[in-house]
């Protein structure tokens, strides 16, 4: 239970302190990597972390009487984390009323947006079945995360919309689509992170299933890029965009 | 299948969340409440409060002293935790576990931001440990909660104890800690470490 070695080289070392707030800032990195890589640094740190809780619950006082005003005010002005405002914002667990209702709505529709990724779901031709797989996984981790929410758009001069469901607690990002058009002969569709500058990552390529459906998991984090837009490029993918956007969703 | 299963799991958890809660119908717990409050339930936003201000506000004078700059870190922590409760997963630990981290986050945020400014007061600083505690301890004797926390902590080391209180509630780091108490910086890890753990096995904490 007691690690000894030299400070430095043992992480479980640090697990009390991490969870004490009591890490420079300089070492919590790093300690962090060490816990994501090893499942039993997390269970002692999630278990610390409770106890840690318990102190603070232990010290509860009565909070100021015109403090719930003044929470309540900025509250009330205050948005919850979500997308931009311009546009399409869709969170995957909030609408409708009844919770139980809307959760077990969002459920099924989770899981019928699965069905339709994963059923139509068409890979490169290098791909194997594992690739396939590691993606449709990808997919459905993305989708049925916490903090999951979409971001969708309407394809440009023909038929079809696209949305970007993100999970920032995974660093991931998924590109579903409907209604799309088949490619042109020779063509394929990529998908593009843009920055602010302009300057664009590919983001893979894709082909629709013959329902016009896709579920691609993105290469890259979304996270740095300002829009996700799309492509026809010529089979195979280009290294930058060679024709105008036809569809470009805001990320932030 | 390892994706069928992740997902039915996932899928469950939300059921078992949402699944007995009408709107308005109480008492729910702490965790559905984060989760209704993620998808915009002011309302659950008011019972929530009710459960935590205090919890917050407590930690975070604790760790602050100041009266003045405990308020409004309480009111950040709160309105944080409307602001991103989606990032909230039942999955991972308890809402109170949750909060109380939030809390002791931000509070210790503004005290290593108040210490660029101006160095603390290292002799006020020595004297804290026995403080904390006794503070700790005469405030106990409302619920059982606290009273199985005082136990515990009586149950350390007067070493782990003096570690455990000067950088959980004093808010130092553990180089701070080992200046103060004029100890290396390993054993400083090592006495909170054995006396979280420690605690952690007499509270019962599931890990």
């Amino acid at each position: 239970m007691t690690e000894r070695s030299e400070p430095g080289t043992n992480p479980y070392l640090d697990s009390g302190a991490y969870v004490a707030d009591a890490l420079p800032a300089e070492d919590i990195a790093s300690f962090e990597a060490a816990v994501d890589a090893d499942p039993a640094l997390q269970a002692e740190v999630d278990g610390l972390r409770a106890t840690a809780a318990r102190l603070g619950l232990a010290a509860a006082e009565p909070a100021p009487a015109d403090l719930r005003a003044r929470v309540m005010a900025e509250v009330d002005q205050t948005r919850q984390d979500a997308p931009p405002k311009d546009s399409v914002v869709v969170p995957l667990r909030a609408r409708s009323s009844p919770q139980a209702v809307r959760l077990l709505g969002a459920a099924a529709g989770i899981l019928a947006v699965l069905a339709l990724g994963l059923s139509a779901w068409v890979v490169g031709l290098r791909q194997d079945n594992s690739a396939l797989t590691q993606a449709g996984i990808e997919v459905s981790r993305v989708l049925t995360a916490p903090d999951a929410r979409t971001i969708s758009g309407a394809v440009e001069g023909q038929s079809g919309r696209g949305a970007v469901v993100a999970a920032p607690s995974l660093a991931s990002a998924v590109f579903i689509a409907n209604d799309l058009a088949a490619p042109p002969d020779g063509q394929t569709y990529q998908l593009w992170f843009v920055t602010a500058d302009g300057s664009a990552r590919s983001g893979g390529t894709f082909d629709p299933a013959s329902s016009g459906d896709a579920a691609v998991s993105l290469i890259g984090s979304a996270e740095t890029a300002a829009a996700l837009a799309m492509t026809l490029e010529p089979s195979g993918g280009s290294p930058q965009p060679t024709t105008t956007p036809i569809l470009a969703i805001p990320l932030a | 299948m390892s994706t069928e299963d992740g997902r039915l799991a996932r899928v469950t958890v939300l059921r078992t969340v949402g699944g007995s809660s009408e709107p308005s119908a109480g008492p729910e717990t702490p965790e559905q409440l984060m989760v209704m409050v993620a998808r915009g339930d002011r309302a659950a936003f008011d019972r929530l409060y009710d459960r935590f201000a205090d919890a917050v506000f407590g930690l975070v004078r604790r760790v602050l002293r100041d009266p003045a700059q405990s308020e409004e870190v309480t009111q950040e922590v709160l309105v944080d935790l409307w602001r991103t409760a989606s990032a909230f997963d039942p999955d991972r630990g308890s809402a109170a576990t949750w909060v109380m981290t939030l809390a002791h986050r931000r509070a210790v945020d503004r005290v290593r931001s108040a210490q660029a400014s101006s160095a603390r007061d290292t002799r006020v600083a020595l004297l804290e440990p026995t403080a904390a505690y006794d503070v700790v301890a005469e405030t106990v004797e409302r619920t059982l909660e606290r009273e199985q926390v005082v136990r515990a902590l009586t149950d350390l080391t007067a070493l782990q104890r003096e570690a455990v209180t000067l950088a959980f509630y004093g808010g130092y780091t553990h180089v701070q800690v080992a200046e103060l108490l004029d100890v290396p910086l390993g054993t400083v890890k090592t006495r909170i470490r054995d006396g979280l753990l420690r605690m952690r096995d007499s509270l019962g904490v599931a890990g």
